[in-house]
Order: structure tokens, then sequence, then C-alpha cells
């Protein structure tokens, strides 16, 4: 009887492991591929073999070192574009997220709604006035051109205000006896109350700024000391059409920290990125 | 996990984080244009230069730039490199936010466009019109423009010159001696039959699995690298006034014939201009293509690859061996603060002796036709042939969109190529889109 | 001062003010960046950049034409052939990848041991730079020497190394879509897992008291109950579609070129790369009008979406 029902159970399970490991091979084999041909000697890269460069990591100092294409320089402007994206993005929202969350003021609701009604506009809407109101402010080719026109985050603000409603009002109203400001009420007891929230909408815009294409290319001339990762490999791309293996070597500078950041990180990506669906 | 009741009162403390944050981008944004437009405080004048040179003229370029620089000690030029299939979207971009160098080297396709909004210097108020004389005339010609081109109801016909060429080139023919000499053949083909008959000789499956390892020809999609066909069947492009494309010619019909025939009834032509196929260069490198057209950028990349090449004419087809022409344009735009020393240094550019260096140092062609023979060819038997060749190039259509017109073609020969539509069908929707979308609008 | 101030008024005022100063420096930027934009958008959509157009002063030299804009895009096949296109990018895609985030989710829910690595390294391509992603996809897509030509051909399959599945007409959409759907399922994965483990187990135990197959529990029970989330990516797919762009450009752009009716389009230019298109010739008055167009048929499908949503509730 016990050998009869396990032995189903071991082949289902066994099926279901080669399903997951299918699954697993099918969705990371891009990127295994990526790091393995960014390894490989030039004339290597569409030969299905482990033939490694030599010294290993060649081709990343290249790209590292690169004069006319400083990936360096372009990972630097990618991390400060994308911090300061998600720092700002962050503070916006969470003081917008508070208010809406614990003030009753003129209207509220009309306002929120407003907001959440630009959030159907679909992006591309943006593209040639923003850039108008961006060369009219001088600020092509600099980092306030990449990161100012995409902080008012109406999502940001959605997640802040679903989060800080569940807490508790009366805290807020035994800090005022005691004699708190509206700041200190926000920086000293919203603002350590919400840190998980805050966290994942940080995490979430730096995401976006890290990889908001369309636009860096935009507001971007090829001679600028602001270009980022994806454009900097884009022109690249546009030169040396066949250097595979220092183009992967170019893509891991842009993948690598990311998935490290997702590896330490991942229950506030997951969370984030779901949450809005399943409020729904 | 809440906070303990001690309510330090920082009252300005978020808002002037935030500030001090935005200041702080902001002058970052600042400090950037106030770098591109350096003031000539220690009377030193600087000249911005944006070039879009492959590595090897890079070099070249900085060793003359710097050279000038020596000789004209008021003089400091900062050089940019740009990649090429880039440079016209982001000068026209530059333009917009008044972040244009004073020199720009330029696509002449760029250029009626450039000229009819008013947006360079005219040369001709120095003495360009003395140094254009010396000049190779296929590339010249393209920044002359008369005056009823771009000034609105004027029929003047006096010669205006926005420009000076700072490089001709245009394609020959490569082919790889030691497959032509496997295959038994012992010089280049010099006719189009003779062509289409060496292309299948040297197309083999030489390990007999049934696929072909070395393709006869490999040729580019793009209209610039299909113009050895049309000009060498005589292909007239825009009607003298400017309003018609005659591309639906019979003359034009055999040109494509012929290429879109290579790949699909000969065989011979390996698919090279298909989206993300080996590239004729790299394929010609790796010896698995026996000819290509290219140009004289390639010399020095070909010998060091160590490839047995010959260059020779492009066939010869019903109005002879012709070719293209392409190279560059020099020009100063309007904004620039110091005119006089860039249109000094542009002379200086193609002068003779600046360009007997760059001929020899790269084996290029040189555009000042003084420099011809100054030049030492006896070192540099291709650079004859290209010499030679250029004799018989045909310019571009000059159009005020030349993009928009290489890129219908460019769909157009696609279709006509892959098979989606006859050779005259695909000419025929090319004229119609070119007379709509090119010659005919405001 | 302030403070003094701010504590005289009623409590509703009181309220405004600090919500207005909290909300002042987001709404700075959504005034200047997305709300001006929607009106500044609608009139450069009434104006022509024409040859004579001063390139350095372009914004402020752009001629006006009225509705001649509106009138060209009505006319511009190449328009509604890159809406039909996106059409069929969406047709591909959501069918596909909610397909396949069932897959992964039905697959993870059995709580076997290391589930939770299976499901960060499903869900951790949807992180990562879409460009860098794309680029990836079109090294292992190339026709010579591409890891996928090389197996097909390994198994006798040469179509793969003769076009290319991005050069060929027929397959280059599909392998954009594969490439989105193998990045992005594992957040459709997340959604279905969290609803499936949502359904009472009771539910599941009475279903096996009436004798029910493992097939009928699925589609009987399961499926029903995570029609919202199924719906919720049709929504956000549909949006996806009318939005995309970076992986067409790092892919395809837009190319290859095929024939329909007669005329030459090209098989992957979706409607925002033909935007960016206009963008990039400087047609800025017929890109603003072609944004307008969009818009509408974005709000349309929304529209229709939240009735569809309301009728199934």
């Amino acid at each position: 009887m016990t050998l009869m029902t396990r032995t189903p159970e071991l082949a289902k399970k066994t099926f279901l492991y080669v399903a997951l490991a299918v699954g697993a091979v099918f969705v990371l084999f891009p990127f295994f591929w990526m790091i393995l041909v960014a390894l490989k000697p030039d004339e290597q890269v569409f030969a299905l073999n482990f033939i490694l460069q030599k010294p290993l990591l060649k081709n990343f100092v290249d790209i590292w070192t690169n004069p006319s294409y400083p990936f360096g320089r372009f990972f630097v402007n990618s991390l400060v574009v994308a911090t300061s994206g998600g720092f700002f993005t962050a503070l916006f929202c969470s003081l917008g997220g508070y208010v809406f969350a614990k003030k009753d003021f003129y209207f509220k609701e009309q306002i929120f709604w407003i907001l959440l009604a630009t959030m159907m506009i679909p992006g591309m809407m943006f593209l040639v006035p923003q850039f108008a109101i961006v060369t009219k402010l001088g600020w092509i080719n600099t980092y306030s051109g990449m990161v100012v026109p995409h902080l008012a985050n109406v999502f940001g603000i959605f997640l802040m205000r679903q989060y800080m409603e569940t807490i508790p009002t009366s805290i807020i109203e035994s800090a005022k006896i005691d004699g708190a400001g509206e700041w200190q009420i926000f920086w000293r007891l919203i603002v350590p109350l919400s840190m998980t929230i805050i966290t994942m909408v940080f995490l979430l815009s730096f995401l976006f700024h890290w990889s908001n294409f369309l636009w860096h290319l935009v507001v971007n001339t090829p001679e600028s000391d602001k270009l980022t990762l994806p454009i900097g490999l884009a022109l690249f791309k546009g030169q040396y059409t066949s250097d595979w293996a220092k183009m992967m070597a170019a893509s891991c500078f842009s993948i690598i920290p990311i998935a490290l950041i997702f590896v330490v990180a991942q229950k506030f990506f997951i969370e984030g990125l779901t949450s809005g669906a399943v409020k729904e | 996990m809440i906070p303990k009741k001690n309510y330090l009162p920082k009252p300005l403390a978020p808002l002037a984080l935030a500030a001090l944050l935005a200041a702080s981008l902001l002058a970052s944004a600042g400090c950037g244009r106030a770098k591109s437009g350096k003031a000539a405080v220690d009377g030193v004048k600087y000249l911005t230069v944006w070039q879009t040179y492959n590595n090897e003229e890079h070099e070249v370029f900085l060793g003359i730039v710097s050279e000038y620089e020596k000789n004209n000690p008021g003089v400091k030029i900062k050089v940019q490199r740009i990649p090429w299939d880039q440079h016209v979207t982001k000068i026209k971009v530059a333009m917009i936010t008044h972040t244009v160098p004073d020199i720009a080297r330029v696509d002449p396709a760029f250029m009626p466009r450039l000229v009819r909004s008013r947006s360079l210097i005219d040369l001709s108020d120095y003495d360009a019109d003395k140094i254009i004389v010396d000049l190779v005339p296929a590339a010249a010609q393209a920044n002359v423009f008369p005056e009823s081109f771009f000034v609105r109801d004027s029929t003047s016909s006096r010669k205006r010159i926005f420009g000076l060429p700072d490089q001709t080139t245009g394609v020959a023919l490569f082919y790889n001696k030691k497959l032509f000499a496997d295959a038994g053949l012992a010089r280049a083909p010099a006719t189009w039959e003779e062509f289409v008959k060496y292309a299948k000789i040297l197309t083999r499956d030489s390990d007999g699995d049934g696929r072909v390892e070395q393709f006869g020809f490999a040729a580019d999609l793009s209209l610039w690298f299909t113009f050895p066909f049309f000009n060498t069947y005589g292909v007239k492009f825009i009607s003298d006034d400017g309003k018609t494309c005659l591309l639906d010619s019979l003359a034009a019909r055999e040109a494509l014939q012929l290429k879109v025939d290579l790949y699909a009834k000969h065989r011979a032509e390996a698919g090279a201009w298909q989206a993300g196929a080996i590239s004729p260069d790299t394929g010609f490198i790796n010896r698995k293509y026996a000819m290509i057209f290219t140009g004289p950028w390639n010399l020095k990349r070909f010998k060091d690859a160590g490839i047995p090449f010959g260059v020779s004419l492009i066939p010869r087809g019903p109005a002879g061996s012709s070719t293209n022409v392409g190279g560059s344009s020099m020009a100063v735009f309007r904004t620039s603060r110091h005119p006089d020393e860039a249109y000094k240094f542009l002379k200086y550019l193609v002068s003779t002796a600046t360009q007997k260096k760059w001929a020899e140092a790269l084996s290029q062609i040189p555009v000042n036709l003084k420099a011809y023979p100054m030049v030492n060819v006896s070192a540099l038997p291709e650079l004859k042939i290209f010499m030679e060749q250029m004799k018989t190039a045909v310019p571009r259509p000059k159009v005020l969109d030349y993009d928009e017109l290489e890129s219908i073609m460019n769909a157009e020969m696609y279709t006509a190529l892959s098979g989606q539509k006859t050779v005259e069908r695909a000419l025929k929707d090319a004229v119609e889109e070119i007379n709509k979308r090119v010659l005919n609008v405001e | 001062m302030m403070e003094k101030l701010v504590s005289k008024m009623s409590p509703k005022w009181r309220d405004t003010t600090v919500a207005l100063v909290f909300l002042s420096p987001f709404l700075a930027v959504y005034a200047v960046f997305l709300v001006y934009p929607i009106f500044y958008s609608m009139y450069l959509s009434f104006r022509t950049v024409s040859v004579d157009t001063d390139m350095f002063n372009i914004f402020s030299d752009m001629r006006f034409t009225g509705l001649k804009n509106y009138i060209e895009l009505a006319k511009d096949y190449h328009f509604w052939w890159s809406l039909t296109v996106t059409f069929y990018y969406a047709i591909l895609y959501i069918p596909l990848l909610i397909f396949s985030s069932l897959v992964l989710a039905v697959l993870l829910n059995n709580h076997l041991k290391g589930h939770s690595f299976f499901r960060s390294a499903y869900f951790m391509p949807n992180v990562l730079d879409m460009f860098v992603v794309g680029t990836i996809w079109m090294f292992l897509y190339a026709p010579q020497g591409g890891v996928i030509s090389q197996i097909m051909n390994a198994l006798g399959i040469d179509f793969f190394s003769r076009e290319g599945i991005l050069g060929s007409p027929r397959t280059a959409m599909l392998g954009v879509v594969v490439a989105l759907v193998l990045k992005n399922s594992g957040f459709g994965m997340i959604l279905f897992l969290a609803a499936i483990q949502n359904i009472s187990r009771s539910v599941y135990e009475a279903a096996d008291i009436d004798g029910a197959s493992n097939w009928q529990k699925f589609t009987k029970i399961t499926i029903p109950l995570v029609r919202p989330i199924i719906l919720f990516m049709v929504v956000t797919g549909m949006i996806g579609a009318l939005n995309s762009f970076t992986e067409i450009y790092a892919m395809t752009s837009g190319k290859p070129n095929v024939v329909v009716f007669g005329k030459t389009m090209e098989a992957t230019r979706v409607a925002g790369y033909y935007l960016f298109r206009q963008w990039d010739r400087m047609n800025y008055g017929y890109a603003a009008a072609m944004s307008y167009a969009l818009l509408f048929i974005t709000l349309a499908v929304s529209y229709v979406n939240a009735k569809i949503l309301k009728s199934s509730h």
C-alpha cells in the first residue's frame, strides 16, 4: 500500500522538478549565455563551446576602459540617475501619500482621482512635449533632464496612501498632544513606520530610472558625458555591430548589479511590483 | 517600533534637503552648459569639432589637429567623436538645444536641409570659391547651392558655398585573390556578365554537406551600396526640375534585377543584406565571401587581417564602370563664435599638405586634386584604382530629405530581394512614394 | 510664525494648508511635466515643421496648419498599419504570457523543496533592463552563428539560419514576443500564485470527494477564481502594447519589410516605434497629433475593459 502510493508520488515529484528546471533554463538561459560570451575571445563567440578568454576578464577591462565608450562612466551615470530618481520619487510620494492618507482637505478625492486618471495616459504621449520643455530648460545632456520629468510617480503615491492608511490615527493624535508639529510627525513618526513601503517605492523607481531607455535616448546627444549604460550600449552597438563579446560584457554591467540588488531585496521587488494588481 | 516622544524641532529639514539636492542637480545642469560655450577669457579661441571618423581616421585627425594648434597658438580645438549612423539625429537635437559645435562633419545628404533652414555660415563670403576649384568636383558640388535654393522668391542662380569636403570615397570591387586562384580565376571580372559568371564559380559547398560555405558575392542592402549597379546602367534618379522621380526606367529595372538575380536566381550572393546576417566586411575577412563592394576605409583593416585581396573597378555596365560618391563635408554653424578661425581650419584640412598626409596615412582618396600628383601611389597600388574609379563616380541626388528617399528605396529593394515584389513593382512603388514624401513636401 | 497662523485656521483649512505644502514638490513636477505637456501637445499638433523652419528655434518657428496633421494621419496607411502591428503584438503576447505565467504558477504551487529558489529565478528577468535583454536576444537569434539557429541546424531545420527569426516577416514579431514572454512571465506567475493560494483548500477537498480529476479541478475551480488576474493581465498587456518601443528598438528597429496589399510596410513597426520615428525626423507636429490618436485609443481600450471587468464581477 505505502509502496503503491509512494511511486506515483515520486514520479510526480520528479516530473515537477524536471518541469521547473526546464522552465528555469528557458528563463535564465539568455543571461547565462551573456556571461559566457562576455568571457570568450572574439573569434569564439559563435562557437558552441566553453573556450574562455585569457585573461578571463579581458573583455570587461576593455569595455570599462574604452576611451570612446567609457562604460565605467556610463555605469556611474546610471547609478546617479537611478539613485536620485529613486530618492526623490520616494520623498515626493511619501509626502504626498501621507496627506492623502491622513489629512482631510478640500478637493482631496477629486485631486486623487485626477492623479489616478493620468496613469491611463500612454507614456508615449509625453515624448515630444517633454522633450520640448527639457530643451527650453537647457536640460539636454544633464542628470536633471533625465530624472526630474519622471519624478511625479502617481503609482508611488497610490502605494504610499494604501500603506499609510493602515497607521492608526491615534498615534498621530497623541504625538500632536505632545506638541509635535506637522514636520516632526511626518519625519519622526510616519517615515519610520512606513520604511517598508518607502524602500519599495525607492527600489521600483530606481529600477524604472535605470532602464528608462527611450527618455535617456531622447535627452542625450552622443557627446554627452551623462550617457547611461543602455544608451552607451546602443551607441556601441551602432558602431561595432559584430563585436558581440564586448557587447555582452557591456550588457553584464547593466544586468549583474540589478540582479544582485534583486537577490538581496527580492521581497520588496515582488511585493512592490505586484501590489498594484493584487489590490484591485 | 514607535519612536520615543522626543520630537526634535527640525522645521525646514525636508524642504531644505529637497532644495539642496534639486539645486545640486540644477548646478550639474548649469555647468554642463557652461562648458560647451567656453569663452575666450585668456585670449585663446576655442573651436569645437564634431567628427564621425573611424578608429584609424580618428588617430590621424587628432595628429592633424595638434599640428594645427602648434602652428596657430591662439586657437584650441576640442574634438568630439560621434557615431556616423546617428550624427544627423544628434546634430538636429543639438541645433534645437543650441549645443551645436562650431564645426561638424556631416553627411553631404544632410546639407540641403541645413542650407535651406539657414543654419550654416556662407563660406563664399570668405574665399571658398577659390578653394573649391581645386577639389574633387563630385565631392565639392554637394556643398554648392544657388541662391534660389534657400532665399525665398529669389531666382538668382548665384552659387553659394556652405561647406568643404574633408573626405571623398566611393566603393570599388574587392576580391580575395586566394579564393580566385583556388577557383582557377586569374583576374577580377571586368563586366557584369563576367561578374555573374565568376560569382557562380566562386560559390561552393566546400565540405559537401549540402550547405554553401563560400559565396561569390555579398551585398549590402542600402541604396548607397546599390548605386554602383544603378550608375553603371546610367540610371537617372530625379528629373532636372527636381519634381519627379525617374526610377521606373528600363535601365533602373535592369540594374536592380541584376542585384536581385545574383541572390535569388544565381544563388551566388550570400544574403548579406538581411538583418543580422554576417556583413560583407566581416565575411570577407572570414574568407566566406569572395567579392564585395567596399571603400578605401577598409584597406588597412583587411591588410591587418592578412587577407590576400585585390581591388578592381566596378564591373562595366551599359554606361561603363561607375560608382557612388560618399565622404563627408565640414560645415560651420551660424552660431559659431569664431567663424573666421573655423573657416581657416577647414581650409587647412583641404590643403594639399594635409590631404597628402591623410591619403598616405589611410590610403584614401585625397579631396584636393592638386594633391594627386604628390601622393606616393607606388606604395599604395589600391589607391590608384580608387583614384581612377572616382573619375566616373556619380554624385547622389540632391534632395531636401535624402534620408527619407534612401529609407523608401531600402524598403522597396528589400521587398524585391526577398521576392515579395517584382523589381518592376518595387521601383514603381518607390517612385510613387518618393514623389509624394520626398519631392513634393513643403 | 507660520505655525501660529496655521493654528488659527479651521481644521479643514489647516489640513489643506499642510497638504499643499507637503504635496507641492510632487504637484510642481506633475504640473510641469505631465499636465502642461497634455495641452502643449495639443498646441503642437496644430503646427508643422517645414523645410524652412529655423532649426535653432524649431518649437517657436513651427507653422500653424490647423487640422492638417490629423487629416494626414487619417490618410497615412503606415499609421494604420502600425496600429495593426500593435494589435498583432498584443494578440500574440497576451495569451502566451497568461499561459506561461499560469503554467509556472501551477508548477510552483506544489510547495516542493527549493520552491522559493525557482520563484526568484522566474521573477528575476522582470527587473532587468529591456534594451539589454533585447540585445542579448538579438544575438541568440542571429541567423548564421546564433545559438538558436545552430541548434536548429543540428536538428536539420535550416530555416532559422537562412532568414533568421527576426529577419523573416512571418516570424519576427513572434521572436520579439517570445523574448518578452520569457522576461515577463515571472510577474504574472506571482499574481496567479497569490490567487491560487487564496483558494481555500476545502474547495479542492470537496471536489476530491466528488471524484473530480485534476484537470476538472483546474478548469472548474482554479481558472474561474483567477479570472480577475487574467483580466488584469489583458488590460496591462494592451496598454503595454500601445507603449511598446524599447524591445522593438533593441531587436528589429521595426524591420523586416513586408508587402501588405501591395504596399511596402514594416513587419514589427508598432505604433510607439512609428511615433519615435516621427520624432527622429523632427516631425514634431505630426508626432503630437499621433500621440493624441494613441491617447484616444488607450482610453477606448480602458473603457471597454472597465465595462467587461464590471460585468464579470
